[in-house]
């Protein structure tokens, strides 16, 4: 394989891993708060849909980011409500509203007069320009020529490791994720707290949903995300609820999604039905790796999914 | 501190609360001034616990009102307490265990900057552990100190988030007497600075040495409030108690000390993070003895249990069953080797085991008293046959072990759950001894129960002796050692500290040992 | 005036949990009316031409039958798992893992084979296929502790790929060469095709109600069946009890998986007589809302399955007035959404503060 090939992966690693760098940042603040979501697929896909919607009718690529990211983050909400006030099973209620956000999805795109699948947008998130920088061997197409999104999301990784390490409300989502009783005890508002992360998660997760829609594919196709929210929890999962390992393993998952496709234009042989399934094996080899590898779990939350009721007797 | 002394600390009115519709707690009224020790005196069950959580803000009340130096509060919320300078030390510690001792004293402390700088943080609390005379390093993880050390952070993390009034929830039950000297002490100290703590004990002996009042409770209502000084030992049982217990049933035969029937030798087991928790524990039972087990609790007592009970590995040592369950009584020749068997084929050779935690483990308290009943012996006839369980079959066990052990309550098909804890524990008890074991190893058996609850699970395990059955009998409660053991072993840090008979039983000695020191006058 | 608390129930309200579903799929279709009128199309009017659709003829009725047995069988796998606490969403795979070993073993039998021997051979390989498939899971979940979720989901997405494969795939031996316009596997052998009872209604329906019956049996009746309650109710109560969890675990994963994998050999053998993979996606996410649909019990999937049916096979009814077919796909979200939010009302109430009303307690011990 040679240096053109190698630069091709690794830039698609970035490009594809960035949205899942946002919904596995969200999925982290949530679960490291003991809430696991596994709504995201279907949040991406209800947020990117609605985004290029509104794209299309307005032609502004703001209100569309805006629109996504409310919709993740009311739809969360909704989930927030039904896990953490009426303590519904968290499996459940995430199943339920990704089975009705992935069933929008489709039937918003196929309304109206014009309906959104096959039609074109007009928007779509540029790249910066930054001319001869792009040049350098290597480093150049792997460090410029992005889009702010793909910016962002290294800025958004900083921060969750901060937020979560060195901030007092990031103390407060961990304890509330490993102990809420005694997280309340000290006077720690457990459902606030969590409600306030899931949400924080689900808007997150619109906002990856709408890269989708608005700039790596800047067109609405069904089932656009190929299912990053899935890969985004193994993401979490594999990577021990770290946002720092989170980060790297979003480009290595970015980089096998399209991996199948950088194989078949250097000619290699091999069907892409069976390409296709690298980043799943992939995601079953690194959850399986982390769950043998025995570290201390300081970094597990202890109370994820286990629904916190004080009166519990 | 607290406004003029003519102000109440606390002064709480008509407090009502129910739990699954249940009364634990009918129009009580409670009142602590500033600066004193205000003990809670009751039974398990009295509503101590309640009535103090409702004051941290952990449960709201039903009905009544709270009034906190003459304010009226309205606590939703431990947050809400805690910004009213009322704070609580809970019996189960609320500690995140994978934090470090800064991150809990600190945590949820509105005054901290939303950026922690970890260096200043630290700093701060370990200036607060001076201030306050606590020995501790801020950057220890909890998950590893000791329970004295957590309760002192505990206690810390009150401090520091400047509690007035503070609620020690049975705080001596986990420690050595010499650490409840010292926690008294730190006590003296809080009402000195002019403080308000409410110490809640069933421990009469303990409330003389520490506090200035006694509110005493019975079946969720206020019975009485009194200065210590001016009530006998006696009257406060009577007050506490309300009837008269009698006397628990003495011994019909002595046991047959000449017939061993556990024998455990050089048993080694660790505990979860896989440090030494029972070191080289000897001992042997006999027909019809109960052997004491004495010790605070985190001394090894729980590995001790489980491994007997198959739950455990055990590192090294053999344990020996002298008559397993099919060989007639006295028979010596079928002594087995019982170490590391699986908790099944201890069940079928006649170890039963009555355990701590009774509803988690005791019972599948969602399923119903039948399902609870057969759950030791459902493998075999007449309860399955070939894989298939007969229903009329466990009707018929159900029946008869209701009878036999009295077990009031609840009907088919509904949980065991809804149970008071004294049935539930007569659930197991049922279970386990229908069952005919040559060894049953009964842990706490009574903690939590009510008083008449109590007397009626010793009254099943000495009945049981007549039948030749050996009895392990783990208790942190030294009453109940002395009234039920034929023999006394101390356990401290997993070792046996020394072994009693009944003549020597002495609360001053086994104390010492208890908390690892040596026998007193030795 | 007194507070609204809220408070746990000491047993789950009874008449509640029997109105339950019907209650959470008549708010489902009350939501479901909001995307309607989104269109403008009358939301009563739509409901009642799938009412009609799924149960106004003998064909219409049959049909929903045929189409709920795949469903039925995915539900009571999620049943299978989910009262236990294990939770695995990847009947979908094991379906799929199942259609292909069944379609396999077909073709390997080819035409000659007796009716009978190629049946059973069909519907076992089928069984095994999904309980293997499943036991690749089972295995690391119930040993090390991995996630579930996370494992038997991207185990659906891996057998998706792999039927694919064998369907589109340039070097597949499976592929049907013949049909361009409709992508599928080899028609399997009339010899190993379930006969037709009425309309499209298969043998396989018998099959399936009867694997129905014998689950709820085992789990009623048999020693098995205790004990996966005692694991289900209480992991310290059953490790206290000397039960094996990790063998109670994977068998409940292999049984799971063995139900699923079967509705792969029926689908292949009788409704669709080829792998066909756009028949054989989404099969396992309705089973999860067959369980919650059915309670949790498992002849609570029979009447769940035929409900969720008619709303899945409306789709094609929908489109032709107009209405997108994903509608069925909202439907579905709506339901389980419901439905979860009404597990609430059964655990917990609300109820005046102190109002101590008296149920089934215990006495104290005297």
């Amino acid at each position: 394989m040679n240096d053109t090939a190698l630069v091709s992966i690794i830039v698609a690693g970035l490009l594809f891993g960035t949205p899942l760098v946002y919904v596995a940042m969200g999925e982290l603040v949530s679960q490291r708060a003991g809430v696991m979501n596994l709504s995201l697929d279907g949040i991406m896909l209800f947020s990117a849909v609605s985004g290029y919607g509104v794209a299309a009718e307005t032609g502004s690529l703001w209100l569309a980011l805006a629109t996504s990211v409310l919709v993740g983050a009311s739809i969360s909400a909704l989930f927030a409500f039904l896990s953490i006030t009426l303590r519904v099973s968290q499996i459940l209620a995430a199943l339920g509203l990704l089975v009705f956000t992935s069933g929008m999805s489709q039937y918003l795109g196929r309304i109206g007069d014009e309906p959104l699948i096959g039609r074109l947008s007009g928007v779509s998130i540029e790249p910066y320009t930054t001319g001869a920088l792009t040049d350098i061997p290597l480093l150049g197409p792997i460090l410029f020529g992005h889009d702010f999104v793909v910016y962002g999301s290294w800025v958004l990784v900083a921060l969750t490791h901060f937020y979560i390490n060195h901030t007092e409300p990031g103390m407060r989502v961990r304890a509330v994720g490993n102990d809420p009783a005694s997280a309340e005890a000290a006077g720690v508002r457990v459902a606030r707290v969590r409600a306030v992360h899931v949400i924080i998660g689900g808007a997150l997760a619109g906002f990856g949903g709408a890269y989708y829609s608005l700039g790596l594919v800047p067109i609405w196709q069904e089932r656009i995300t190929s299912n990053a929210g899935w890969l985004a929890i193994a993401i979490v999962l594999a990577a021990r609820w770290r946002p720092l390992a989170a980060f790297a393993a979003a480009f290595v998952f970015g980089a096998s999604i399209r991996l199948g496709f950088t194989l078949q234009v250097v000619g290699a042989n091999v069907s892409p039905e069976l390409l296709s399934m690298i980043p799943y094996v992939l995601a079953i080899v690194a959850v399986l790796l982390t769950a043998l590898s025995r570290s201390r779990g300081l970094t597990e939350p202890k109370a994820l999914g286990i629904p916190f009721f004080r009166e519990q007797r | 501190m607290g406004g003029s002394s003519d102000r109440l600390a606390v002064e709480m009115t008509g407090i009502s609360k129910s739990f699954f519709g249940q009364s634990a707690l009918t129009d009580v009224d409670f009142e602590v001034r500033w600066g004193e020790v205000h003990a809670l005196l009751g039974e398990n069950g009295a509503g101590k616990s309640a009535l103090c959580s409702i004051l941290a803000g952990l449960y709201r009340a039903d009905q009544g009102s709270i009034r906190i130096d003459g304010h009226v509060v309205d606590f939703r919320s431990p947050h809400d307490a805690l910004n009213a300078h009322v704070g609580m030390v809970y019996q189960e510690f609320r500690l995140v265990n994978e934090f470090t001792v800064a991150e809990n004293v600190v945590l949820g402390d509105p005054r901290l900057s939303r950026r922690l700088k970890w260096s200043e943080v630290e700093e701060s609390v370990a200036e607060a552990a001076a201030a306050y005379d606590i020995d501790t390093d801020p950057r220890q993880l909890v998950g590893d100190l000791s329970v004295g050390e957590r309760q002192r952070i505990e206690i810390l993390k009150l401090l520091y988030r400047d509690a007035r009034v503070l609620v020690l929830d049975e705080p001596t039950s986990v420690l050595t007497p010499s650490e409840v000297r010292e926690l008294f002490q730190s006590m003296d100290a809080l009402r000195r600075s002019g403080r308000a703590v409410i110490l809640i004990s069933h421990k009469i002996n303990e409330l003389r040495a520490s506090s200035d009042r006694v509110t005493i409770m019975r079946q969720g209502r206020k019975v009485a409030v009194d200065k210590l000084d001016d009530i006998t030992n006696d009257d406060l049982t009577r007050l506490m108690v309300g009837r008269k217990i009698a006397a628990p049933r003495t011994r019909q035969s002595p046991p047959a000390l000449d017939r061993p029937v556990l024998e455990i030798r050089g048993l080694n087991v660790t505990n979860q993070d896989g440090r030494v928790a029972v070191d080289s524990f000897d001992a042997e039972v006999h027909e019809g003895e109960i052997l004491g087990i004495a010790g605070i609790a985190g001394n090894g007592q729980r590995e001790l249990v489980e491994a007997l009970a198959g739950l455990k590995p055990v590192q090294s040592g053999t344990v020996r069953l002298q008559r397993p369950v099919g060989a007639s009584a006295g028979d010596s020749a079928g002594a087995i080797d019982v170490t590391g068997m699986s908790p099944r084929d201890l069940i079928e050779i006649g170890i039963a085991h009555i355990p701590e935690d009774r509803r988690a483990v005791g019972v599948a308290s969602g399923l119903d008293i039948g399902a609870n009943l057969c759950m030791k012996s459902y493998w075999k006839e007449p309860l399955s046959r070939r894989g298939v369980m007969s229903r009329s079959a466990v009707r018929a066990l159900e029946d008869g072990l209701r009878a036999d052990f009295d077990i009031r309550g609840g009907s088919r098909n509904l949980p065991v759950s809804i149970l008071s804890g004294g049935n539930i524990q007569k659930v197991i008890l049922a279970r386990e001894l229908s069952q005919s074991p040559a060894v049953v190893i009964a842990a706490y058996p009574t903690r939590g129960l009510d008083l008449g609850a109590v007397a009626n699970v010793r009254d099943i395990l000495i009945g049981q002796l007549e039948a030749g059955t050996a009895v392990v009998l783990v208790s942190e409660d030294l009453d109940e050692l002395f009234i039920m053991s034929d023999r006394l072993i101390v356990l401290h840090a997993g070792r046996i500290m020394g072994e009693f008979e009944p003549a020597d039983y002495d609360r001053e000695t086994v104390g010492a040992l208890m908390s690892g020191g040596t026998a007193a006058g030795g | 005036m007194r507070r609204l608390v809220l408070e746990q129930r000491a047993t789950p309200s009874r008449t509640f949990s029997l109105a339950l579903p019907a209650l959470s799929a008549l708010g489902a279709l009350i939501l479901g009316s909001v995307p309607l009128m989104l269109i403008g199309a009358d939301p009563i009017e739509v409901y009642r031409l799938m009412l009609t659709s799924a149960f106004g003829s003998t064909r219409g009725i049959t049909d929903t039958l045929t189409d709920a047995m795949p469903i039925m069988l995915t539900g009571l796998a999620a049943v299978v798992t989910f009262r236990m606490n294990v939770w695995n969403i990847g009947a979908e795979g094991q379906l799929q893992i199942g259609a292909v070993t069944s379609a396999g073993v077909a073709l390997w039998l080819g035409d000659g084979a007796n009716t009978v021997f190629a049946l059973v051979a069909m519907i076992v390989a089928g069984v095994l296929g999904g309980s293997l498939y499943a036991g690749l899971v089972a295995l690391p979940a119930a040993t090390w502790r991995v996630d579930e979720v996370v494992l038997t989901l991207m185990m659906n997405f891996l057998s998706l790929a792999f039927i694919n494969y064998l369907v589109f795939g340039s070097h597949s031996p499976w592929r049907d060469a013949f049909s361009i316009s409709f992508p599928r596997g080899q028609l399997i052998p009339d010899s190993s095709r379930l006969p037709d009872l009425s309309g499209r209604l298969n043998l396989g329906f018998v099959i399936t109600l009867a694997v129905v019956f014998l689950v709820a049996w085992l789990l009623k009746y048999t020693v098995w069946g205790y004990e996966y309650l005692v694991v289900a109710d209480s992991r310290g109560a059953a490790s206290f009890a000397g039960i094996n969890q990790w063998r109670m675990i994977v068998s409940s994963f292999l049984l799971s998986g063995g139900c699923a994998g079967l509705g792969g050999a029926v689908l292949v053998g009788g409704t669709l007589g080829a792998m066909e993979p756009r028949a054989l996606t989404g099969l396992g996410f309705t089973g999860i809302l067959v369980a919650a649909l059915g309670r949790m019990s498992p002849t609570g999937v029979i009447p769940a399955a035929i409900v969720l049916s008619a709303i899945v096979s409306s789709g094609p009814d929908l489109q032709q007035i107009g209405v997108p077919a994903p509608l069925t796909v909202v439907l579905q979200g709506l339901i389980l959404v419901v439905i979860a939010g009404g597990e609430f009302h059964l655990r917990y109430r609300l109820t005046r503060a102190g109002s101590t009303a008296q149920e089934a307690h215990g006495e104290s011990a005297p």
